[in-house]
């Protein structure tokens, strides 16, 4: 790699090819790597990135993405923040975007499956309220099994995720779920100690199905084991790092993290039947507008025993309906995203994901879409303010254990008197909560401006054939850049097509020199062979001087066979020559492979704050 | 101001490559540079796509025009750099 003078060349360039500031969520970096979380990976120009001079290689693991600059980056770094990023990722420290960040990066990697088994599990939940399937039956047990393992043993897929996001060994970030799902550990009877220290498990009484204790664990583990690997001999560094983390990160997970979420949570459970008992209305708000984030933080737990007790003490519960409004607002939030989005990966797993909410599991629509975006988040969890605290106002019980979403509906028939009035009022407190999520998103949310780097920003191959780095042309002129950077093509075709939008701006009189202005405004020489000049009318030229032409459109041909029967090298560099326009200009298309005609081939990078440079 | 003129002996005249060069070594000098052919036309020397739009071909007398501080050791180094390039 070259020696850089110039980070803040590279961190603009950076910059542009991971799809612009608005597609950055955050960056940090490490030793050898600039670990960005960026929106939508897609608009990445990652092909054109590892050819950039001073990025070794990309790497996208664990939602994150990473470009491979060496042991500069620090440098790179510092660039990159000064390059006007850290002005775009407000509070870039503040832990809420950090957490953010990881929740979009631990989550990434699993929503497919996620929305898959929710939209299974609501099919089949369904299927069973309609009396279609019977949930003794051995077809509903495996594919309930099927449909719930994931979240079940959610603390183990995201123990591996974590670990990528975190830099920890994935195995033992792996080994870290499992133990909190390991059987035995998920049925550990009241009071019992851990050499003397008492174990509190959250209210559910496991840690199954839970988010938060496992990412807080493989957090600590990292750290612990960044602390631990310089410490230890390398001749046994691979067993004993592992169990050495493990050995410290368990037990304080099941005696730091349970105790803590298990304190929350019966806080919790005695503030809000106080707060219903004052007034069942703002109860009702409090409950709606707080129950996703406690959803995440495993804290929702503390509902389920109290929920049941109230069905036995009183016959009915006031819990569930301030809470039934969360997984449609979220729903109706995530629709209007999808609505609004131009991004393609969004709207694909927006129709799942809405589907799936309505059936009550919401996750692939809150990680995958409203979270990231924060705003439709806070519109979701206003909207299940509103549910819950109309619900309290209406006086709304529900009077059974029953399914979330949509199969949440029935538990609202009083069943002594079979009156439906319940279920239309929490009707209508879902349609008043989803209509807010829904239209507030609509108005008020703006998706970041993430269009692919702009096309005009590219420049076509004007030829099919073989890219090479101009470094490689036997030709002293081009090898040394002394007509400017591109690169070159060894062509396989006799055609040449115009690489961008422009005017033909000089074509040499032996036909094998074309030089265009572009509308992007780059100068571009497409120079037929090396020693063409002397080649005699060999080119038929299909242009003029001054005439306009369209990207693609064909500007000469010539008989490549007879030519090269004649001995000539008719490797073609493609350069820009008014390159002090641009920041940049990069080979988009991978060196030594082949580019068909106008596939993308060169890519210019405009000088910040400056769009369209000037011709000329 | 200073002003010399020069033949092209290239028999391609004045092709990419010797504007690729010309365009470098002028790069090197304070003064700026102008390239006047016999058709009229004229270039910046800085600008490659304008020296090679002047068509300038084998025989044709180029006028350089320089202008800046350095001029003197401009034109002389140029003089005798041409007959290397072009």
């Amino acid at each position: 790699m070259k020696h850089f003078n110039d980070y803040h060349a590279l961190a603009r360039q950076i910059l542009q090819l991971v799809g612009g500031p608005s597609n950055v969520i955050s960056v940090n970096h490490c030793q050898t790597r600039l670990r960005f979380v960026l929106r939508n990976e897609a608009l990445a120009d990652t092909a054109t990135l590892q050819q950039l001079d001073g990025v070794l290689t990309v790497v996208r693991r664990g939602g994150q993405y990473m470009v491979v600059v060496g042991s500069q980056v620090p440098q790179v770094y510092a660039a990159l923040m000064e390059s006007g990023l850290s002005a775009a990722l407000p509070g870039q420290v503040s832990p809420g975007k950090a957490f953010l960040s990881t929740i979009t990066g631990v989550f990434g990697p699993i929503l497919g499956v996620m929305s898959a088994t929710g939209i299974l599990k609501g099919v089949l939940l369904l299927l069973a309220s309609l009396g279609l399937m019977n949930t003794s039956g051995g077809a509903w047990r495996v594919l309930y099994g099927l449909a719930d393992s994931l979240f079940y043993f959610l603390p183990v897929l995201l123990g591996y995720t974590a670990a990528l996001h975190f830099d920890l060994d994935p195995f033992v970030g792996l080994l870290l779920g499992l133990t909190l799902c390991y059987p035995d550990l998920t049925q550990l009877e009241d009071g019992i100690q851990f050499l003397g220290m008492p174990i509190q498990l959250p209210s559910s009484g496991s840690y199954t199905t839970s988010v938060l204790p496992v990412l807080f664990a493989v957090w600590f583990a990292s750290r612990l084991a960044k602390l631990l690997a310089p410490r230890l001999p390398d001749t046994i560094r691979s067993f004993t790092l592992p169990l050495a983390t493990l050995l410290v990160t368990v037990p304080a997970t099941f005696l730091v993290i349970g105790p803590v979420s298990a304190g929350l949570s019966e806080f919790l459970a005695q503030w809000l039947e106080w707060l219903y008992h004052l007034s069942p209305a703002a109860a009702g708000t409090a409950i709606g507008g707080l129950w996703q984030l406690m959803v995440m933080f495993g804290l929702h737990w503390t509902a389920t025993p109290l929920t049941i007790s109230h069905y036995s003490t009183l016959g009915y519960d006031f819990l569930l309906p301030a809470m039934y409004g969360t997984t449609f607002a979220q729903t109706a939030a995530a629709a209007a995203v999808c609505l609004k989005t131009q991004d393609k990966h969004t709207r694909r797993l927006g129709a799942a994901a809405v589907f799936s909410g309505l059936a009550g599991i919401t996750e692939p629509a809150m990680y995958g879409i409203t979270l990231p975006r924060r705003l439709p988040f806070t519109f979701s969890c206003l909207g299940a303010a509103i549910t819950g605290g109309y619900l309290g106002w209406a006086g709304v019980y529900s009077y059974q254990i029953s399914g979330q979403g949509v199969f949440g509906l029935t538990s609202y028939i009083d069943p002594a008197t079979g009156s439906l009035a319940g279920m239309g009022q929490a009707l209508i407190g879902v349609g008043l909560g989803m209509a807010f999520a829904f239209v507030s998103t609509l108005l008020l949310y703006h998706e970041p401006n993430a269009e692919l780097p702009a096309d005009r920003d590219l420049l076509a191959s004007p030829m099919a054939g073989q890219v090479l780095p101009l470094e490689q042309v036997a030709d002293g002129a081009f090898r040394a850049g002394v007509l400017g950077p591109g690169c070159a093509i060894r062509p396989s075709e006799g055609r040449v097509a115009a690489p961008a939008a422009g005017r033909v701006l000089n074509l040499s009189p032996t036909g094998h020199a074309i030089g265009l202005s572009c509308d992007n405004g780059a100068e571009v020489l497409i120079h037929v062979g090396l020693d063409t000049a002397r080649a005699g009318h060999a080119f038929q030229l299909h242009v003029e001087e001054g005439q306009q032409v369209l990207p693609g459109q064909l500007l000469m041909e010539f008989d490549l066979a007879a030519l090269t029967a004649r001995g000539l090298d008719l490797t073609t560099p493609v350069v820009v020559t008014n390159s002090e326009a641009f920041d940049g200009v990069l080979c988009a298309a991978e060196s030594g492979a082949n580019v068909a005609l106008s596939a993308p081939l060169l890519r210019l990078i405009p000088k910040s704050g400056q769009n369209c440079p000037e011709p000329g | 101001m200073k002003e010399f003129t020069y033949v092209i002996q290239d028999p391609v005249g004045l092709h990419a490559r010797p504007a690729g060069f010309l365009l470098r070594r002028a790069k090197n000098y304070h003064s700026s540079v102008l390239v006047k052919a016999p058709s009229g036309r004229e270039a910046n020397a800085a600008k490659l796509m304008a020296l090679m739009s002047m068509g300038a071909k084998a025989g044709d007398t180029l006028t350089f025009i320089l202008e800046g501080d350095d001029e003197e050791v401009a034109a002389a180094d140029l003089q005798q750099y041409l007959p290397e390039i072009l």
